[in-house]
């Protein structure tokens, strides 16, 4: 965090605790790109199973 | 069942042009497949009930009254904008009209219990549709606030229902995709390290932080991958796949409390619990209807990618309405407006958000500022500044225009007055733990 930058504080919250982050995931988001294709992947994967199911399909 | 005299319609309708009407509209939407099926008929009740749940919240509200209109108090869909001059209803205290609406919505419904109860599922079904299109014109016409994608389920499964052949089978298929669909908005940070629940003050329930990332990625896999096995002909997987899903659905009552399981939980156990059976895949011309829909859903969910990155949606919202959108991020903003009249400053305004699952959506506050743009005479400029975080990250400034009044918004491609990560935004604070 950029010590001259504020925290933002909205009138609505309980308490003022900064966000802060696990070193687990500040891991995940420095190579979150990396696991965005890795789960765009599995679900694109799943889709064409399930189409070629489909296509396959014999009534 | 057709011809049974004693079913209301044949005691009410006798003419054989109204005969013929009803047997016209039995068959058009495909009636007969209700009368012989239990699921379909149980799945009348649960659409029911999530009608009411919905009902019960909008009979009170101001959302599309006249007050609304009168007080900028609403918003539209960006295809129709001008949705505020249609409004007739008044809440109370402001008058009865609406009360008097939804009163005869109540006594709809328990005529369609009374028609069900008689196997009349002819006028049943009219009844039903009745309250569908009402529903889907406060949703899709006359409010761009005040849903939610529960109110999607509901408009969605129930068009099935009622105008879909194959119906049971396609209920089934429809209601795994949309998990399916619905995982594609959790690939992002706010799931995949789970930060949407850790940037609360209250962090993701009885799990505890810890183990948030983990929590959110097995949810992400099963509503992408598990959710077919709803559908599985093997018994264990099947029935695994049900047990999973309906612990999901209670999880979630503990954040989003009854609307959202008063809509999945009945009909998840309906198609797939007390009633499942697995059907053959329909492939002929009739079926085509269904696999249209399927391609449509699937189309409208996945059209956000072609408007904005799906690095930079969260923070735009450019498109996030035309598909499910749930959860899809923790929001934070502040909107500044400063308004002059021939050139002299009269009025400054700062609102925020309330809580975490408030959408900080920048077209909704467009809109209201366009509204006062037109309303309020001798208005020369309105200075608009937009911060907004997403996922407990920093608050970033992305709308700082001069004059706002002379923004345009466009539906179908992104609008350059609001930037995104390319356009490197100013960061402007960095936003404390919030609530849900």
């Amino acid at each position: 965090m950029d010590a001259h930058t504020p925290l933002l504080i909205l009138q609505c919250v309980m308490g003022h605790e900064p966000v802060t982050f696990s070193p687990l995931q500040q891991t995940l988001m420095a190579h979150i790109a990396f696991f965005q294709y890795v789960w765009w992947g599995i679900w694109i994967a799943t889709a064409m199973y399930l189409l070629s199911k489909l296509i396959r399909y014999k009534t | 069942m057709e011809q049974d005299p004693a079913l209301p319609r044949n005691v009410l309708f006798t003419s054989p042009l109204e005969q013929h009407f009803l047997r016209f509209y039995r068959k058009f939407f495909s009636i007969g497949e209700i009368e012989g099926s239990t699921a379909l008929k149980w799945s009348a009740g649960a659409f029911l009930f999530a009608t009411f749940v919905s009902f019960y919240k909008w009979i009170g509200e101001h959302t599309i009254t006249v007050d609304a209109y009168l007080s900028n108090d609403y918003t539209c869909w960006p295809y129709f904008m001008s949705c505020g001059k249609y409004y007739f209803l008044h809440a109370l205290p402001e008058g009865y009209s609406q009360t008097t609406l939804y009163a005869a919505f109540f006594g709809l419904m328990l005529l369609i219990v009374y028609l069900m109860y008689k196997n009349d599922w002819v006028l049943a079904h009219m009844g039903i549709l009745v309250l569908w299109l009402w529903k889907t014109a406060f949703v899709f016409l006359l409010t761009y606030t005040s849903s939610g994608n529960y109110d999607y389920y509901d408009i969605i499964l129930l068009f099935v229902w009622l105008f879909v052949p194959y119906k049971l089978f396609f209920l089934q298929i429809v209601y795994a995709l949309l998990y399916f669909l619905a995982s594609t908005i959790k690939i992002d940070a706010g799931w995949i390290a789970g930060t949407y629940f850790t940037s609360l003050d209250t962090g993701l329930p009885i799990f505890g932080n810890f183990f948030a990332p983990i929590i959110t990625n097995i949810v992400i896999f099963i509503q992408m991958v598990g959710s077919w096995f709803l559908l599985s002909g093997r018994r264990i997987l099947q029935r695994a796949a049900l047990g999973v899903f309906i612990f999901f659905h209670l999880y979630s009552g503990i954040l989003v409390e009854y609307r959202y399981m008063s809509t999945t939980l009945p009909i998840l156990i309906i198609l797939f619990g007390l009633f499942y059976e697995k059907l053959p895949i329909p492939k002929d011309r009739r079926a085509l209807v269904g696999w249209v829909v399927i391609a449509l859903l699937c189309m409208l969910q996945l059209s956000r990618l072609l408007i904005v990155s799906p690095a930079d949606q969260r923070m735009t919202l450019e498109g996030n309405r035309f598909g499910l959108y749930m959860f899809e991020a923790n929001h934070q903003c502040v909107s500044h407006i400063i308004i002059y009249e021939s050139g002299k400053l009269i009025k400054n305004v700062e609102s925020q958000s309330a809580v975490a699952q408030s959408r900080c959506d920048p077209y909704k506050e467009w809109f209201a500022i366009q509204q006062l743009c037109l309303r309020i005479p001798g208005i020369t400029s309105i200075v608009w500044q937009y911060d907004h975080s997403v996922n407990g990250g920093p608050f970033y400034r992305i709308v700082d225009e001069h004059n706002a009044c002379q923004l345009s918004y466009t539906l179908w491609k992104h609008n350059p007055w609001i930037k995104l990560s390319s356009d490197k935004p100013r960061i402007m604070g960095y936003p404390v733990e919030n609530i849900y």
